[in-house]
């Protein structure tokens, strides 16, 4: 492929306006301008008519041409060749590899049952867009119930969950930055992804943004608090009033004892309380031993600082709180409710300035054709028994039994699974229980722009091509509907994962369901639920259409609406819920399975807390480190500790260290950092990756390697949503920088 | 036309935007720290710290030394005012680099000459602002015309006080932050550090008479 060598010329043939792929390609994404030149994309810039970036972009979305001429980009599906997990692939044609496929499910459906296929994807193509919907659509077409996505079922979904279990709602309550006189940022890991967007949470995606919108405020006198074991860019430059570094995993403590001052100084909203919220009473009674100097001792955030939070919050008319998208807690009903249930005491639910529930315009979507699974295969569903899937309609499956079902075959092993996008080796949980699952699986297909290690357990790679790459996709957020369009002819035999997914269908005799592989005439079903015509979509150019607000969409206080899924229609500060199913009923501080409180002997051999960043400015959870103008900002896998660790460990930055959990160690390099707690180790979530342009070789991901994963206790989940925890107890080495091992992950292949 | 930034510091975010992006539409190759770089400095001690993240563009110098030692001409300022490196007359020899107080300048992996901004010349010859300017997703950049009393960027550094970096050089820099006042109050040292960790070579401390520099944006 080309590799353009001189600098972009200043008139290119063509500028093609965009969405960004940075953060999630099949999604509403920043707009971009792409330039094109001899049918080759030379750059971007940001697209000044798009309202969510308004012509601003980030590092990663810069990086775009970089990704796109990836000189490791797979150009050709292939198939294993030699043993399993030997990494060895043979190229074939798209012809060949959809037959294979096609066999494969086709003898696997009729043989053993459709719940025998599973189907994952990643947040590569987004969460409910339309390659979210075709994927489900083709899946329920085929028979099976298990759509198994790792991410949003151990990440943001349980989040989601306890909130909507809580305040109820169409989906979860945002912060109205706009007019927030009172902004908590309340994460539990810290660290930055797409910051061009402005301030929006998009559906249930990460919120990855240090928005201007939060600027914007702060210039009009807001105040902001953000809550982080370490000092995030956000609270950076004199921007954040408060830096309240909380001991990481015990967050739940901090909002427990904020709900005990706010109950006992009688500082709740309580007209709404007793009009709206039922369980004071129990609330009351549960948080009595939850005071602020119990919380000292668990947070280590002083009490004074805790009750004072607690007081501004609760007395600021317009304050609202973010909580991160992905608490990612073995304890994370505690923390799950809390929150919620913080908000709705104080009366910031659905008003102006607190959380609100933001409703988009119109809709795009497809039926996902549910009642193609049978009741059989409906009943057979991975984890179906388990509260967190009979409350969703046993809509998905569930991760922990999946694991369970491939390695221990009950209650029967899936034989075929399809992923998209994902990389779940390195990103899910626990890291060597997921690469023996996926060892166990009968045949393997997975669709990426790149291999990555989960590649090593395909028996079928196929070449995805990037949003650049692909044909017009509508795309939706608040009243703008957007289009991502192509920029450039896809890389080698690279294909939009749209139409290979329809052709598979139609090979399989689907055609009827899939609009006989025409895409375009899938898209424009796509869009029919909003009434716009792709047409009119297309000619809006580089500004996209702006549609009628939804009516009463800048309604607030829109209880009545939004809780009637609710028991008694009111707020759950007891969740009868949970109570019906024999669980905790109120939020109960359980801390992690390694930490001061419930490990303490361990603290000895292991000192120090360890949790990690999700995702920062230039990388998106396990990919985009292979770009060079984001890797050489970032060079190698690392871990924040304050300087007087690092002196009592002999470490300098630089260094490299050995981290050593209870049951696993990683490799990183030291950064030290005086915005850190003395007592906690930051690392970052999914290296692996290496860039060759740079002289970086791929890192193993298992244990000793630089994955963060493999720390972590995970079979130790909460019992409600099988959330696993993402904090534990380390010891750390100083060691020598590790010889230049390169982690092979094909061999023989042509990459 | 006098062609300069103003820098509001309590929005940048750290989040290299300026530094990906200038390299992406000038098509610089990675391996090189580019023609901005970004400034990542904490003050005071645990938990009483405050972190500052500021950007370190080229100053456009009224008097830059990059143009004074430049024996080949390759180092310019046009007559539109920009300062800028013409890569066909530069040889190499890396004395702009030495020169250059504020790191601006580096030399280029890929072709051995040196690289520095020129301001975007091209989009600003159609009206446009600079990359960084327009991509910063924190809006803390402002880009004008600091001849023109009238222009948003004057009026804004005048309103801020907002003052250059490393007065004391007497190279007149077109770049002015805004932002600092926090700063300074809470760490007298603050300045005088970022000085020294944005200076671009090994060279003499900050002269004392940094303060006497006056009038630096008057027309």
């Amino acid at each position: 492929m080309s590799r353009k060598t001189d600098s972009p010329t200043p008139h290119p043939d063509s500028v093609v306006p965009t969405l960004c792929h940075g953060c999630s390609y099949g999604g509403y994404n920043c707009g971009i301008l792409a330039h094109v030149q001899k049918g080759v994309m030379t750059r971007v810039e940001g697209n000044p008519d798009h309202p969510l970036n308004r012509g601003r972009l980030c590092a990663k979305g810069f990086a775009a041409t970089q990704w796109v001429y990836n000189p490791r980009r797979l150009t050709h599906p292939m198939r294993r060749r030699g043993e399993k997990g030997s990494g060895r692939f043979e190229k074939i044609s798209w012809d060949e590899a959809l037959e294979i496929l096609a066999e494969h499910i086709t003898e696997t459906r009729d043989r053993f049952g459709p719940e025998h296929i599973l189907l994952s994807k990643g947040q590569a193509s987004s969460w409910f867009g339309l390659h979210h919907l075709l994927m489900l659509r083709f899946l329920h077409a085929l028979g099976s119930p298990n759509f198994t996505p790792w991410s949003p079922y151990i990440c943001y979904g349980p989040q989601l969950f306890y909130h909507r279990l809580t305040v109820g709602g169409p989906t979860y309550a945002r912060p109205d930055y706009d007019n927030a006189d009172l902004i908590i940022e309340w994460f539990t890991g810290g660290g930055q992804g797409g910051p061009a967007r402005g301030g929006v949470e998009t559906l249930d995606t990460n919120l990855r943004t240090v928005p201007t919108k939060i600027l914007d405020r702060l210039e009009r006198g807001a105040r902001l608090v953000v809550i982080n074991p370490q000092l995030i860019p956000l609270a950076a430059n004199g921007r954040a009033h408060q830096w309240i570094p909380i001991r990481p995993g015990t967050d739940a403590a901090l909002a427990l004892a904020m709900i005990h001052v706010i109950i006992e100084q009688g500082l709740y909203d309580r007209d709404f309380v007793s009009d709206w919220c039922a369980g004071l009473d129990d609330l009351t009674a549960h948080v009595r031993p939850y005071t602020p100097q119990w919380a000292e001792t668990v947070t280590g955030i002083p009490a004074g600082d805790i009750t004072a939070l607690a007081k501004e919050y609760a007395t600021t008319p317009r304050a609202a709180i973010r909580i991160s998208e992905a608490p990612q807690k073995r304890d994370l009903q505690a923390f799950g409710t809390a929150v919620p249930i913080l908000i709705a005491l104080t009366g910031h639910l659905d008003r102006p300035g607190g959380n609100i529930w933001f409703r988009p315009a119109a809709r795009l979507g497809i039926d996902v054709l549910p009642k193609r699974v049978s009741e059989h295969a409906r009943g057979r569903v991975l984890g179906g028994d388990t509260f967190y899937l009979r409350s969703q309609g046993r809509a998905f499956a569930h991760f922990p039994d999946v694991l369970n079902a491939l390695i221990n075959g009950r209650p029967y092993r899936p034989r075929v699974m399809l992923i998209y996008g994902s990389n779940p080796v390195v990103t899910a949980r626990p890291a060597d229980r997921v690469a023996e699952a996926l060892g166990r699986l009968e045949f393997l297909a997975q669709f990426d722009v790149t291999l990555n290690p989960t590649s090593r357990f395909a028996d079928l790679v196929l070449p995805a091509a990037t949003r650049y790459e692909c044909a017009d996709l509508p795309c939706l957020w608040g009243d703008h509907l957007a289009l991502s369009r192509r920029v450039v002819e896809p890389v080698g035999e690279s294909r939009d994962e749209l139409e290979a997914t329809l052709d598979l269908a139609c090979r399989l005799g689907m055609g009827p369901d899939f609009w006989e592989g025409d895409r375009e005439a899938m898209v424009r079903d796509f869009m029919g639920p909003s009434g716009v015509d792709l047409d009119d979509l297309r000619e809006s150019g580089a500004a996209g259409l702006t549609l009628e607000p939804r009516p009463g969409g800048d309604r607030r206080e829109r209880w009545a609406e939004f809780f009637t899924h609710l028991p008694e229609g009111k707020v759950q500060l007891f969740s009868e819920r949970l109570a019906g199913e024999g669980f905790r009923a109120l939020p109960t501080y359980g801390g992690e399975p390694e930490d001061t409180v419930n490990t303490p002997e361990l603290t000895k051999a292991y000192p120090l807390l360890f949790t990690d960043e999700h995702s920062d400015f230039f990388s998106h959870h396990g990919w985009m480190r292979d770009l060079p103008w984001l890797r050489e900002q970032r060079p190698d896998p690392y871990i924040k500790i304050h300087p007087e660790t690092g002196a009592a460990h002999g470490l300098c930055s630089g260094d490299w260290v050995e981290v050593a959990s209870p049951r696993a160690r990683m490799v990183a390099r030291v950064e030290l950092f005086e915005g850190m707690r003395r007592d906690t180790v930051m690392g970052q979530h999914g290296w692996w990756q290496g860039c060759p342009q740079l002289g970086f070789s791929d890192m193993a991901w298992w244990d000793g390697g630089v994955n963060p994963n493999v720390l972590y206790d995970g079979e130790d989940r909460d019992p409600v949503t099988g959330n696993s925890t993402k904090n534990t107890l380390v010891r750390l080495k100083k060691i020598s920088p590790p010889a230049e091992a390169r982690v092979s992950l094909v061999e023989g292949s042509a990459v | 036309m006098r062609l300069g930034l103003l820098v509001d510091v309590s929005r940048c975010i750290g989040c290299f935007a300026c530094v990906v992006g200038c390299k992406s539409w000038h098509g610089l190759p990675a391996g090189a720290p580019g023609r901005i770089r970004v400034l990542d400095l904490t003050f005071g001690t645990y938990p009483h710290v405050d972190r500052w993240i500021l950007p370190v563009p080229c100053m456009q110098c009224e008097h830059p030394p990059c143009v004074a030692v430049c024996r080949f001409s390759a180092c310019v300022r046009g007559d539109d005012g920009i300062v800028r490196v013409n890569a066909d007359r530069c040889v190499g020899c890396g004395l702009c680099v030495v020169a250059c107080p504020y790191g601006a300048r580096s030399m280029r992996p890929d072709t051995g000459r040196a690289d520095g901004c020129d301001l975007c010349r091209d989009r600003v010859s159609e009206g446009r602002a600079p990359l960084c300017v327009e991509a910063c997703p924190g809006e803390a950049l402002i880009f004008g015309d600091l001849g023109d009393p009238e222009s948003l960027i004057r009026r804004e550094i005048e309103r801020t006080g907002a003052e250059s970096l490393l007065k004391g050089y007497r190279t007149r820099p077109r770049v002015f932050y805004g932002g600092l006042e926090r700063l300074k109050e809470g760490h007298p040292e603050a300045v005088p550090r970022l000085e020294k960790a944005l200076s671009g070579c090994p060279g003499p401390e900050t002269p004392r008479r940094a303060e006497e520099e006056d009038h630096e944006h008057d027309g």
